[in-house]
């Protein structure tokens, strides 16, 4: 009995022993490719922190990319949500600078309002990238819109949408006045139409990205210009107002709108398909979202000293119209916190 | 200066109107398509949102308060509702569900004023804040909702047309003129309104329940910017929470204040509000029309706004012996 107990111990004691030898290859380090651990190591501990304007389409599609890299590869990711309010954004920027994290990225609603912001963030050994709407310093990296580029790209399809045949009269609505895209942008249009005496702008107004501010402008330009061909907006989410608009007026054959936006499916390509929107400029916030966690992904690897060596993504534009439109030109929220 | 004003025989109300025809006949005669049916209806349509609320902010301030979370009701309240919907609820729950939430912000508000006694001004300031923050942490996820669905009858409300013509928010905005002014003239819940707006302490040694009847203003001024969140909605198919945080409150004092309703309260009916809002209608249209730059519009809008407070504070000079701390 004291044998066979013995025996059995042993037995036991080699089994243990075999196991541990069948699961000793998975608890070595895996192998190192030269990069690998240097790679995982760089994201240890590190914190990047962003300031947006508020938590709409655009901002969420970035923040769901951010996180979903930021789970992936361990670093910690904060979001200060100054709601709208220039005040409270450069607020929440000083209050970032204070806890000195690693990266730090805003998007500015107003051209020049951080613009000592940034420099007192990289002073204090910060990276700074400075997404969509970019201040007139350079950081370490601008990612977003070439809004110029896009107002040119709008004004090109008021040639081809209002030719022969049209009374050639467009209207502009713009964002907030001090915005980079409705500078730029409006600075794009008026540019590229100068070059087309056959188009006429007949009213720039601000609509404040605010649909039904729209909505109300575009209602009385199309009782004054009955004949007007098109309304080239700077955002879908504003110029949803002006389609709500000419629809009611009863003028879809007549009127069209022309805008842009971060190809948001519910705001986008639903938009295009139900025709509110005939051409759609668009400044893919996917794209950016990805380019955004990819920045993020390499100033964490790189660490230079901040605002060395700045660089840009702008964005590649995109045009969809009814007919260009597909399943897949647009997104949705979910579909970017999961990775698409 | 008050000399003059009220040596005449005009009251503000009537002033506004005699400017509000003359920007009438000048733009008649300069712009081209103003003088249109069309125009004119988009016109009333434009300021129609503005007039409802305005009803709203009108009540409590002839009841010597002012309600500064108008706009964060209006966009917290139907922006719930409709986050709520485009999660799955059906939609009258939602509603009501929104409804209830401004109504119970409105009997705060009125809480805060009557029985803790915080000056309007304040308590609806620090509350504005209280229902923004509040409302993107735990309410709205996101600051524009899309409402893609067609919400049939219901979109009607923003944009129908009575009779194929006349656009429904005017209708709305006539009809709650009505109902305002019949309530505030007629009944004796009105004259308490003003009773307790001319002098608050006399209204109390007369037996009005001054602090019930002031809960009761604010949550009617919160139902009616939950209803004109509705509107709004309807009219351009997304709720846009932005506002909370735009001017938009100043426009609504702007409306009330130059229709000649007095800041210091117990003065003013609904027919200030209706010619106050015509004259903001006007200028906006006129100023679109003319295509006159952001800065320039926001400009003559602030201007305006300081001569009418200068009018009202020399017709409607603070009654030193009714005044109390806190008061506007």
């Amino acid at each position: 009995m004291k044998l066979g107990n013995k025996k059995s111990i042993l037995g036991i004691a080699a089994f243990v022993a075999g196991t541990m030898g069948l699961l000793s290859p998975a608890l070595a380090e895996r192998p190192d490719d030269g990069l690998y651990d240097l790679y995982t190591s760089s994201f240890e501990d590190k914190v990047v922190a962003f300031v947006p304007i508020g938590m709409y389409d655009l901002t969420q599609g970035w923040i769901a990319a951010m996180e979903h890299s930021a789970e992936r590869l361990g670093y910690d990711f904060q979001v200060r949500d100054p709601n709208w309010s220039i005040d409270a954004g450069a607020q929440a920027l000083e209050q970032f600078i204070a806890e000195e994290p690693d990266i730090l990225i805003f998007q500015n609603n107003d051209m020049h309002a951080y613009t000592k912001l940034v420099q007192r963030a990289m002073q204090a050994g910060i990276n700074v990238i400075q997404m969509n709407l970019k201040t007139p310093v350079n950081s370490d990296a601008f990612i977003g819109g070439d809004w110029y580029a896009v107002g040119a790209a709008e004004a090109m399809e008021a040639v081809r949408l209002c030719g022969e045949g049209t009374s050639g009269k467009v209207a502009i609505l713009q964002g907030p006045v001090t915005s980079p895209p409705s500078l730029l942008g409006v600075a794009g249009i008026e540019d590229t139409l100068a070059d087309y005496p056959e188009i006429t702008i007949v009213a720039n107004q601000a609509a404040d990205w605010d649909a039904t501010k729209a909505h109300s402008i575009a209602s009385t330009l199309l009782r004054q210009h009955q004949d007007l061909c098109a309304f080239v907006g700077l955002w879908d989410n504003q110029d949803i107002g002006a389609a709500a608009a000419i629809r009611e007026a009863g003028m879809e054959d007549q009127v069209i709108v022309i805008t842009e936006g971060g190809g948001n499916q519910t705001s986008g390509c639903e938009n295009i398909r139900n025709g509110m929107f005939a051409s759609y400029t668009k400044v893919d916030t996917r794209d950016q979202a990805r380019q955004l966690a990819s920045a993020v992904e390499m100033l964490l690897q790189v660490n230079p000293e901040p605002g060395s060596q700045p660089f840009g993504l702008y964005t590649d534009n995109q045009l969809l119209t009814p007919e260009s439109v597909s399943d897949t030109s647009c997104w949705t929220i979910e579909q970017i916190r999961q990775g698409g | 200066m008050q000399q003059v004003l009220k040596g005449g025989s005009l009251n503000q109300e009537q002033m506004v109107l005699i400017i509000s025809a003359i920007l009438f006949i000048l733009f008649s005669i300069t712009l081209d398509s103003f003088l249109q049916i069309s125009n004119l209806l988009s016109l009333l349509q434009n300021v129609s949102i503005l007039g409802i609320l305005a009803i709203g902010m009108s009540v409590v301030i002839i009841g010597r308060g002012i309600d500064l979370t108008m706009v964060a009701v209006m966009v917290y309240s139907v922006g719930w509702s409709f986050s709520m919907y485009l999660d799955g609820m059906s939609i009258l729950p939602a509603l009501a569900l929104g409804l209830l939430l401004a109504l119970a912000i409105g009997a705060f508000n009125g809480f805060l004023v009557s029985y803790v006694e915080i000056p309007a001004i304040f308590a609806t300031l620090a509350m504005a804040t209280v229902i923004s923050g509040l409302g993107r942490f735990a309410l709205v996820e996101s600051d524009t909702l899309f409402i893609t669905v067609d919400l049939g009858l219901l979109g009607t409300l923003g944009s129908g047309r009575l009779a194929g013509v006349v656009p429904m928010p005017v209708i709305l905005f006539l009809v709650l003129a009505c109902i305002a002014y019949v309530a505030l003239r007629f009944t004796r819940y009105g004259a308490f309104v003003y009773a307790i707006g001319d002098n608050y302490t006399a209204a109390r040694n007369n037996g009005i329940a001054n602090r019930p009847m002031t809960l009761l203003m604010y949550t009617i001024s919160a139902a009616i910017a939950f209803f004109a969140g509705l509107i709004m909605t309807t009219t351009v198919s997304t709720v846009n929470t932005k506002l909370a945080n735009s001017t938009m409150i100043y426009d609504i004092i702007l409306v009330v204040v130059i229709g000649g309703i007095g800041l210091s309260g117990g003065k003013g009916s609904i027919r200030n509000v209706l010619s106050g809002t015509i004259l903001i209608g006007l200028l906006l249209n006129g100023m679109t029309i003319m295509n006159i730059s952001y800065s320039v519009q926001s400009i003559l809008k602030a201007v305006i706004l300081l001569a009418a407070i200068i009018v009202d504070s020399m017709l409607n000079p603070r009654d030193e012996q009714t005044s109390q701390q806190g008061d506007i």
